[in-house]
C-alpha cells in the first residue's frame, strides 16, 4: 500500500511557497491517493469530482402492464410440451414485449459491478387441483386408498429469470445472463435447470396447501385439506455481474412453468424441472413492475 | 482555504513566547497533513485514487460455488424433493448456510444484501393438539457481520424469492460475515416421511444465494 512520504517540517525549516506547493502535488499525482492517504472525512464532497465516480450509470424500466387495479391483466400460460415451448417474455398487454435498452450499448468495464434489481405483480390463476397432479406431491399416511392420501408439496412454482443481448443493438441475440440456465436442460427425462444454474432466478410461488388438524403425522378422519391459490402479490429480483467487460444492449425478464423439484437419482444434483401434467391447471398473471440497473464501480 | 494563523500581530501588540509557538505549531499540523480545509473543488477524481480508496464493493454471484445451502442435506428425500432440510437432520437452532469475508474493510459504512430463493413445507401449519396448533413455517434469515447481527427477518412462507439488506458501522479489518437460517422447529403432528418407503421429506431449502456488499470510507 502507498503512502505520500514527506519528511515532516521541523523547527528551523522555512516555510515557502515552494515547500507548500510540493505537497499539493504529492497529493494531485496520478493514483497517488490510497486509503491511508485519504483517510475518514480527508475529503468533503465538494472535493470529488462528480463524473464516474461510484455510481456512474442509473437507469428505470417499465416491465409488463401498468394496471394498478388488475382489471385486465396480462395471462403467462404454463408449458405443456416436450420440448418446452420458448419462454414468456414480459408483455404490455399488447403483445409488445417490455425490456431495457440501452443507447449505443451500456459498458460495463473490469472493475464495475452491473446490478439489476426488478419487480413485477403476479399473480397465480388455477383450475382444477394441480397441486394433487403430476410429481407435485408427497404420498403421505391417510384416509387414501392404500392408507395413504397425496400431499402437495406446495413447491410447484413459476420461474422468471434474466436474459441479455450482448451482442448488437438489434436486440435479437437474446441470451441467459451468466450463472443462469435457460431451464432447457435434460435431467432424467425432464426440461429444466439444476439449482446450480439458477443465479439469475426468482421462483414464483402457486399455493399453498395444508392439512387441518394434522394428527400425529397422520392424515387420518377428521383432517381437511386447505389449499389457497398465490393471489395478487409483488415479486422481486436481485443480481449483480462483474468480472469480463461488456457492452449490454437490452436486458429482460423471461417466465416458464410449471416447474417443481426433482432428482435424477439420489444422488444427483438438486434441479428444478417443468412438470407439463399440470399446466392445463395454472397460469400466471402479471401486471406491472420496474427494471433497475446500475452500474457501480468496485472500488 | 484553511487559515493557520493563531494571532494576528499588529502594530503595539505584545508578542509573548506563547503565541510565537502556538504560531509555529498550527503551521506545523496544518502543512504536514493536508485536511478537507486545505484541498480545492472537485480535486479527487478517479485518475488519482488507487483501487479501494474511497470504497470497496464486494459480491458472490453464486455462493458456495452452487448457490445451494448444503449444510444440511439429507440426500434419502423422495426423487421429487431435494437434498435439503429434514427434520431426521436439522437440530434446531441458527444454521450457517453460506460464509465471505470482507477483506481489507477500511472502516466505515457498510451495506450488504443477501438474495436468493427459499422453500419451506407448509403442510403442518395447522395440526391438532391445541398446544400447537397453528404454526407458520418460516424460513428466518439472519446476516452476521464480524459477529453482530446485521439484519434478521422471519423470511420465506412458501416457495419464493428473497432479499434482505442492511447498513452498519464497522470497524477496521477482515470481516467475516456468516448467513444463517433458522427454521420453525417441528411439532408432535407433523408429517415427516414418506407413507411407504419412510424416506424423510424436504422441509426447506435455500439456494440462487448470493451477495453484494459496499463499504464506504472516504
Amino acid at each position: 500500500m502507498s503512502r505520500i512520504n514527506r519528511a515532516r517540517i521541523v523547527d528551523g525549516d522555512d516555510t515557502t511557497a515552494a515547500s507548500l506547493n510540493d505537497r499539493f502535488d504529492d497529493f494531485s499525482q496520478a493514483g497517488a491517493l490510497d486509503v491511508f492517504n485519504l483517510r475518514d472525512s480527508a475529503v468533503d464532497l465538494p472535493q470529488i469530482a462528480k463524473t464516474g465516480f461510484q455510481a456512474s450509470f442509473m437507469q428505470v424500466d417499465t416491465l409488463g402492464k401498468s394496471d394498478l387495479l388488475h382489471s385486465a391483466p396480462v395471462t403467462a400460460s404454463a408449458n405443456g410440451l416436450s420440448p418446452p415451448a420458448t419462454p414468456h417474455v414480459l408483455q404490455d398487454g399488447a403483445a409488445n414485449p417490455t425490456f431495457a435498452t440501452y443507447t449505443g450499448g451500456l459498458s460495463v468495464g473490469a472493475f464495475d459491478v452491473f446490478r439489476v434489481y426488478w419487480s413485477l405483480s403476479v399473480a397465480a390463476e388455477l383450475t382444477g387441483t394441480p397441486w394433487n397432479g403430476g410429481f407435485q406431491f408427497n404420498e403421505v399416511t391417510g384416509t387414501g386408498a392404500g392408507g395413504h392420501l397425496h400431499v402437495s408439496t406446495s413447491a410447484g412454482c413459476f420461474v422468471a429469470w434474466l436474459q441479455w443481448d450482448i451482442t448488437d443493438a438489434t436486440l435479437t441475440h437474446w441470451t441467459e445472463v451468466p450463472g443462469q440456465s435457460d431451464f432447457e436442460d435434460v435431467i432424467a427425462g425432464y426440461y429444466g435447470a439444476e439449482l446450480a444454474d439458477c443465479g439469475a432466478t426468482t421462483v414464483i410461488p402457486l399455493w399453498s396447501y395444508w392439512l387441518r388438524n394434522l394428527n400425529n403425522g397422520d392424515a387420518s378422519a377428521g383432517t381437511t385439506e386447505e389449499t389457497n391459490a398465490a393471489g395478487w402479490r409483488g415479486i422481486s429480483g436481485a443480481w449483480h455481474y462483474t468480472g469480463s467487460s461488456v457492452t449490454v444492449y437490452g436486458l429482460r425478464v423471461v417466465l416458464r412453468g410449471v416447474m417443481h423439484p426433482r432428482r435424477a437419482s439420489a444422488g444427483a444434483a438438486n434441479a428444478l424441472v417443468n412438470d407439463t401434467a399440470v399446466a392445463g391447471g395454472v397460469s400466471l398473471q402479471y401486471t406491472g413492475g420496474r427494471l433497475v440497473t446500475f452500474v457501480h464501480k468496485v472500488s | 482555504m484553511k487559515h493557520w494563523t493563531q494571532r494576528e500581530v499588529r502594530t503595539g501588540g505584545t508578542v509573548s513566547p506563547e503565541s510565537v509557538q502556538a504560531e509555529m505549531t498550527s503551521s506545523q499540523g496544518s502543512i504536514a497533513t493536508l485536511d478537507r480545509s486545505q484541498l480545492p473543488a472537485a480535486c479527487i477524481d478517479e485518475t488519482r485514487l488507487k483501487l479501494y480508496a474511497t470504497h470497496r464493493m464486494y459480491s458472490d454471484a453464486t455462493l458456495n460455488t452452487t448457490g445451494e445451502q448444503t449444510a444440511v442435506d439429507d440426500a434419502t428425500t423422495p426423487l421429487n424433493n431435494w437434498k435439503a432440510f429434514t427434520y431426521q437432520e436439522y437440530s434446531s437452532g441458527w444454521t450457517t448456510v453460506a460464509t465471505a469475508t470482507l477483506t481489507g474493510f477500511k472502516g466505515g459504512s457498510l451495506f450488504l444484501e443477501w438474495s436468493g430463493n427459499a422453500y419451506v413445507y407448509p403442510v403442518g401449519t395447522q395440526v391438532l393438539l391445541a398446544n400447537v396448533e397453528c404454526v407458520p413455517r418460516y424460513v428466518r434469515l439472519r446476516v452476521l457481520v464480524a459477529g453482530r447481527v446485521l439484519v434478521e427477518c422471519l423470511g420465506p412462507s412458501q416457495h419464493e424469492a428473497f432479499r434482505v439488506f442492511g447498513t452498519g458501522i464497522f470497524e477496521q479489518g477482515d470481516l467475516p460475515v456468516l448467513f444463517q437460517v433458522r427454521l420453525t422447529d417441528t411439532t408432535y403432528d407433523d408429517i415427516v416421511e414418506e407413507h411407504t418407503t419412510a424416506d424423510p421429506l424436504m422441509q426447506a431449502h435455500v439456494y440462487s444465494m448470493r451477495y453484494l456488499a459496499l463499504g464506504r470510507w472516504r
